[in-house]
């Protein structure tokens, strides 16, 4: 009779429990100790010199844009506030100027606690999964250092037309890359990388989860990363800026089920100071922490202050995520979500399509997301030997080696001129969809010996019976001294297509294998009022209204 | 060629409409086709949305005391399989209610000792009572920590109630150098109903659970001593990582 009793009583107090979650669902989480930030309020009376805290390529960059050398941003947070936080909570694991922050574990309660103090200004909790734009791709294959298909190690440097740069001497010397990743085992004994450490061009290394300087113990995803951007083969490069200086920042760990954005946010100030021209990073965080319709460049912590990276002149290249197959996800990761952030989404080899792992676009406020593409499947240096892996963490290093020698070449620009001019050389651009962005970049773009000019690739006609006809031109007539754009494109041959709604948003888009003149025969009925057909074939865009 | 791993299932769909609009033109092979009317419909099923459901798979073993010596068990070979079916109804991020329904299939082994009671004294080789519960089950939610659609770590508390719709007594003996398996259904003792309360914490797929059965196993008239009434085990949720 007790335990029948008893029973019913813990029926009640179930009840009871789901009215009280009813009513107070907008409280607090409870409980158990959790990553938070805690926000202060100023920074007054803190000292700061700049010239004895940054390196000389950080002055400079903040010079070519104009900036204050003495941007409040850039100010250490006050140590008396650190000081109180540390006797009320531990010392912080990490502290962050741009955000005047600091990362503590805490209890929730602590945490309501600590959201009195004077000078806080508010705490937040973090905690969420980072995940390695490779970790979800196809398995990475180990084959000794025998090139396991010289045919995809020549492709990724010429589809971006990359031997362009290098035979106009653009290796990427004098720009400083710096790679965040989750670790660079073997960069030191591998002969992919005996060119850079033989020159002592890794600059500096951080191993944010350690706190020490060696990254080359554990991980191999940045040893690839590193390859792609600057590796080489008995003289064959891997990636592009095989002249360029490296800072190597360890902030992500394989091993653990709950990371934290922390290093992610450490490793840009870090790289920053350091001097760091462009920022590769080949992660991204999902949906352990946000959801999709998150993904406006505005709301993660990351995308804030890749935003801040931005306008301090350093050019932040990520990869698009691996979340394209993922029919819950599908779209890019923060913060490749950020507008200043260049997104990179991955394509198949050998079509040149994006590959089907690549995360797609628009963000969830309708922006154009990825900004390029780049191919997903590389030779890269693993750990033991050559790799072949997949992921849009391998596209994104490649544009960055891009980038650094197209910076190289234009020392003068900003780090939005050079990620205008790459959006500018790419294969589809102006037009774009939000598999491909606009495109492969294109070093002949900006290396061609004659003015380039974009001559009419097909016609859009009346194809009769209420329905267009698209017919590609054959052997368009170009003067001699000009550069066709076609040409540079000889890889793609796709005709792409998009239907634009009255709110300039892509409704639908397409990509059509030609193999025919007469490509492509349309139904009028699709095409309502207000809406537009763009057609794009080898550089050549046209529109039609209706 | 067109690369059929590119499409989903909207895409399918698309390609179909556009070769049929399409009519005839010779040179037309779609490769992509994506279409994104509608896309910005708020979604509503998610790990971390208002509705989720999924399956799971769990093993519990026998834990605590019997009520009397007469109902000792041999604690690691008495256990339970689970399937179940799960469904979540989110209130906030941190509180959500549900509800599941479940397959058990409970094996108990008695001990053979000489103060054996259940189900009767004479003693076998080996002997178990098995029972198979179809369950329906109710619990409350607590989540843990700021998280995206994504389960993350959680604690429940809840109720569940069972029938026990078949109930069989297994004996082996070893009669004149020979096995011998005696199967037995349609006892009187087994009481129809079961019930008790839950326990669960866990991060994402991974769940410990514990229940507390407070019904009796056997009917009154049969006068029979309790097997314990604690289980202990764990569950695998098979919805994504």
């Amino acid at each position: 009779m007790f335990r029948h009793a008893l029973f019913l009583l813990l029926i009640l107090l179930l009840s009871a429990f789901q009215a009280w979650t009813r009513f107070s669902h907008q409280g607090p989480d409870p409980g158990m100790a959790d990553g938070f930030w805690v926000f202060f309020t100023d920074k007054q009376g803190v000292e700061f010199d700049p010239h004895a805290y940054f390196h000389e390529n950080a002055i400079g960059r903040r010079l070519s844009l104009g900036l204050c050398l003495y941007d409040s941003l850039d100010f250490p947070v006050r140590a008396d506030y650190l000081d109180s936080l540390t006797s009320l909570a531990g010392a912080p694991s990490v502290v962050s100027r741009w955000l005047n922050a600091a990362h503590v574990r805490l209890s929730a309660g602590e945490a309501i606690q600590l959201e009195t103090l004077d000078f806080v200004k508010k705490v937040i909790p973090v905690s969420m999964r980072l995940i390695p734009a490779a970790a979800k791709a196809e398995p990475v294959s180990q084959a000794g250092f025998e090139v396991p298909d010289s045919a995809l190690l020549s492709q990724q440097i010429r589809h971006m037309s990359g031997q362009a740069f290098a035979a106009h001497g653009f290796d990427g010397r004098s720009i400083r890359i710096a790679i965040f990743d989750s670790g660079f085992s073997g960069v030191e004994e591998h002969p992919a990388f005996a060119h850079i450490i033989g020159q002592g061009r890794i600059i500096g290394s951080w191993d944010f989860h350690r706190s020490q300087e060696n990254v080359f113990t554990s991980g191999s995803h940045g040893t690839m990363v590193l390859s792609v951007i600057g590796g080489m083969l008995d003289g064959l490069p891997m990636g592009l800026a095989t002249g360029a200086e490296f800072l190597l920042a360890r902030t992500e760990i394989f091993r653990e089920l709950l990371v934290e954005e922390k290093y992610w946010l450490a490793a840009v100030e870090w790289a920053d100071r350091h001097g760091a021209h462009i920022i590769n990073s080949s992660l991204g965080y999902v949906f352990h922490r946000y959801f999709p319709e998150q993904m406006d460049g505005q709301t993660s912590l990351v995308a804030r202050a890749a935003h801040i990276a931005a306008s301090k002149g350093i050019l932040i290249i990520n990869a698009a995520g691996n979340e394209g197959n993922n029919e819950k996800w599908r779209i890019v990761v923060t913060p490749a979500d950020a507008d200043s952030v260049l997104t990179v989404g991955a394509l198949s080899f050998p079509s040149l399509l994006r590959a089907p792992y690549s995360s797609t676009g628009p963000t969830a406020d309708g922006r154009l997301k990825p900004n390029v593409s780049a191919l997903g499947t590389v030779v890269a240096a693993g750990r033991r030997g050559l790799a072949t892996p997949r992921g849009t963490s391998f596209a994104s290093p490649l544009v960055a080696g891009f980038a650094a020698c197209l910076w190289q070449m234009n020392p003068s620009w900003t780090n939005m001129d050079v990620f205008r001019a790459i959006e500018r050389s790419s294969t589809l651009y102006p037009y774009y969809d939000y598999a491909h962005g606009v495109g492969i970049p294109q070093a002949d773009y900006f290396l061609s010996p004659y003015p380039l000019v974009v001559l009419p690739t097909f016609d859009i006609m009346d194809g009769g019976n209420d329905t267009l006809k698209i017919v590609i031109r054959q052997n368009p007539a170009k003067d001699q001294n000009q550069t066709d754009k076609a040409t540079i494109h000889k890889y793609i041959d796709y005709l792409y297509y998009k239907i634009m709604g009255p709110d300039s948003g892509i409704e639908q888009y397409f990509v059509v294998e030609v193999s025919d003149a007469n490509i492509l025969k349309l139904g009028m009925e699709q095409f309502g009022p207000g809406r537009r057909l763009l057609v794009h074939y080898k550089g050549y865009t046209s529109a039609v209204s209706f | 060629m067109i690369d059929l791993n590119r499409f989903t299932m909207k895409g399918y769909l698309l390609l179909f409409a556009c070769l049929l609009v399409s009519g005839s033109a010779p040179g037309q092979r779609v490769i992509i086709a994506e279409d994104l009317r509608g896309d910005d419909e708020p979604r509503v099923y998610g790990m971390n949305r208002t509705h989720y459901s999924h399956s799971y798979l769990g093993v519990s073993f026998l834990a605590g005391p019997p009520e009397d010596r007469g109902a000792e068990i041999h604690y690691r070979r008495s256990w339970s399989l689970q399937y179940g079916y799960r469904y979540k109804l989110r209130i906030s991020n941190v509180f959500s209610v549900g509800t599941e329904l479940s397959l058990h299939r409970t094996s108990y082994r008695p001990r053979q000792t000489e103060y054996k009671q259940v189900p009767g004294p004479a003693m076998h080789d080996t002997e178990k009572l098995v029972f198979v519960q179809p369950g329906l089950s109710y619990y409350k939610r607590i989540n843990f920590g700021q998280r995206g659609d994504y389960i993350g770590r959680f604690f429940d508390a809840g109720a569940y109630g069972a029938w026990n719709v078949h109930v069989r007594h297994i004996s082996f003996d070893e009669i004149e150098g020979e096995r011998v398996k005696v199967r037995r259904t349609g006892m009187d003792y087994p009481a129809a109903f079961e019930y008790g309360v839950l326990a669960r914490v866990g991060f994402s797929n991974f769940v410990i659970r514990g229940s507390y059965r407070f019904s009796e196993l056997f009917r009154s008239s049969a006068d029979l001593p309790e097997f314990p009434r604690l289980m202990i085990g764990f569950e695998m949720g098979t919805h994504p990582f």
